[in-house]
């Protein structure tokens, strides 16, 4: 296995294991205000040290990769479902259907997830939802060509063609002999779909347009660390780093999932 | 080649048009009335219900759309409800910002890109290749506002060499470049990573071309070969994906002026949607879409132009 790919499944299931142990164990109540240890250095009690507000920073972290990880599986739960099944359609049925949707769907390419997150967050109220809703429809045109380009070169193959000829239904060769040949390359895209979707989250967070207070979540902490960040820098520091070390390990993890399954990548090259 | 530029622009048109009806739609999905989101509860009938004739919600949606379009297409965005003035003249103000913002970053971007990723090519599997590619994935991955508060952080907090945020206006040229200057390094670097990796990977491709060996074989120096052969052949997915990139650093820039507290685009529509100013949001959404569709057309027809065996049936 290669060593990228080893170290972003292992960066993964860091973060995936802290967001799980959140659940059912926290240093500190992450939304605990205590205004006598306002911005306090990382120290025993507070192993990270705390906010503005004295909240412990361990606790929030803890709290806003549960966050980050939901809100990503979500919008790339809503990108691969609906991508994918249009992709899908689109190959297989060919002719002016085909011609339809990739239209439609190169118009929704023009918006990337934060014209989207704008446009929802003010006809609904900005919120996890929307940005998750943005983030999700941003990537089904992604997913969506990936499954028609798979289901395409799937269908001309000897295999399907076999299994047409031996009088398989077309929801038979579809479901048993295409779909689960072009899945390796979406559940790799799946991979740097959610990095992205960790980052624009933030991002979105950060603008006060993805989740609200007082759900901890790391944009928005950076967003309120930015005002005391001349007293103190420890609030600004591990909400960045943490999602760095999420984005990395779903970018490494996909990269590398794609040159181990792809034998003309295996090389010394990690990037396309 | 006329012709294939036609079929794009006809091509964009449509893609243009689609645009319009999703952010159009986007005020349908709007949960109770509009106007009464907008002017709050205790608002006065009066003024409810001209600000319903205003935004057109008296009438039919589908009616409401074609004569929305009309407008649109004649250059009126409607008339913004936060600031009482047509929303076109308050974009048109902002783009004197955002535009040139976009521009450098991608200038510096691509300069960057283009420098450590054919010197990484070069060196191919060597520590300097090693070193290169791992500023291009830290660039990747961390965002960039948190980079652009770093920046603010260390050169102007702890330096105090440069201003942390604002924008004096174009009046003084040389103020204003000093306060585009983290603006500018942030987007530009961020981005410049991902150039840096796209270089690189083409390069790499190319330099085992036949014209490449060739070229080494008739004794010329390694430099040349690389900037004189392989970089010009190794453009061509590099300008698509300056193209596609394009719409990030557009996204990227309206995160950044947030972080800078820079007037543009991006704190203009920040304030749209704090006020719920519908036609505002729309209108700022609807240019944005606009640009990124219109850069795309201009992408590929650049690259037909690069690649002459590229022909378009």
């Amino acid at each position: 296995m290669p060593a990228g790919l080893r170290a972003g499944g292992l960066l993964v299931v860091a973060v995936a294991a802290v967001a799980v142990v959140s659940l059912i164990w926290m240093p500190h109540d992450p939304d605990f205000a205590n205004f006598e240890q306002r911005l306090a250095p990382p120290a025993a009690g507070h192993l990270l040290g705390t906010d503005h507000f004295g909240r412990d920073l361990a606790a929030r972290i803890m709290a806003g990769a549960r966050n980050a990880l939901w809100v990503g599986m979500v919008a790339v739960g809503i990108g691969l479902s609906i991508g994918a099944a249009l992709g899908i359609v689109a190959g297989y049925a060919g002719g002016r259907l085909d011609r339809a949707l990739m239209t439609l769907l190169e118009a929704l390419y023009a918006f990337p997830a934060v014209l989207l997150a704008m446009l929802l967050a003010t006809a609904w109220r900005p919120g996890a939802t929307s940005s998750m809703v943005a983030v999700g429809l941003a990537t089904v045109p992604i997913f969506a060509r990936l499954a028609r380009a798979g289901v395409l070169s799937a269908k001309a193959q000897p295999y399907a063609e076999a299994a047409r000829a031996l009088g398989a239904s077309g929801g038979r060769v579809l479901f048993r002999h295409i779909v689960p040949n072009i899945l390796g390359p979406i559940i790799i895209q799946a991979s740097l779909a959610m990095a992205a979707a960790v980052l624009i989250e933030a991002a979105l967070s950060y603008l006060g347009l993805g989740t609200q207070p007082p759900t901890a979540s790391w944009g928005r902490m950076l967003r309120e660390a930015q005002s005391f960040m001349f007293l103190s820098p420890y609030p600004g520091l591990w909400p960045g780093l943490g999602i760095a070390i999420t984005v990395l390990g779903f970018n490494l993890l996909g990269d590398g999932l794609r040159d181990w399954t792809d034998p003309r990548r295996r090389s010394l090259r990690w990037g396309p | 080649m006329g012709g294939f530029v036609a079929q794009r622009l006809l091509g964009a048109a449509l893609t243009i048009l689609l645009a319009t009806v999703l952010v159009f739609s986007a005020l349908l999905l709007v949960s109770g009335d509009p106007a009464q989101t907008i002017l709050g509860l205790e608002a006065n009938p009066d003024a409810l219900q001209a600000l319903r004739h205003s935004l057109g919600l008296d009438l039919p949606p589908a009616q409401r759309y074609v004569e929305w379009l009309g407008r649109v297409v004649r250059g009126n965005l409607g008339m913004s409800i936060r600031y009482g003035k047509p929303v076109a003249e308050l974009i048109a103000a902002r783009l004197s910002l955002t535009i040139p913002l976009v521009f450098m970053s991608m200038a510096l971007a691509a300069s960057i890109g283009t420098l450590l990723g054919s010197v990484a090519a070069r060196h191919g599997g060597m520590p300097l290749d090693l070193a290169v590619s791992g500023f291009a994935l830290t660039g990747l991955v961390l965002p960039s506002f948190w980079v652009g508060l770093m920046m603010i952080l260390f050169f102007s907090v702890r330096l105090h060499a440069l201003p942390s945020g604002g924008f004096p206006g174009w009046e003084s040229l040389g103020r204003a470049l000093l306060h585009l200057l983290l603006p500018v390094l942030t987007l530009g670097l961020a981005r410049a990573a991902l150039m840096t990796r796209i270089v690189r990977g083409s390069l790499l491709d190319v330099l085992h071309e036949d014209y490449v060996r060739t070229a080494r074989a008739k004794g010329l120096a390694e430099r040349h070969v690389v900037y004189r052969h392989a970089l010009r052949n190794a453009a061509i997915p590099v300008v698509t994906v300056l193209g596609l990139e394009f719409a990030q650093l557009l996204t990227a820039a309206i995160v950044v002026e947030s972080v800078f507290a820079l007037p543009g685009l991006g704190t203009l529509v920040l304030t749209g949607i704090e006020a719920r100013d519908y036609p505002l949001v729309q209108g700022i959404v609807l240019v944005l879409a606009g640009m990124i569709v219109f850069i795309n057309v201009l992408t590929d027809v650049l690259y037909g132009f690069l690649d002459p065996r590229i022909t378009y049936a």
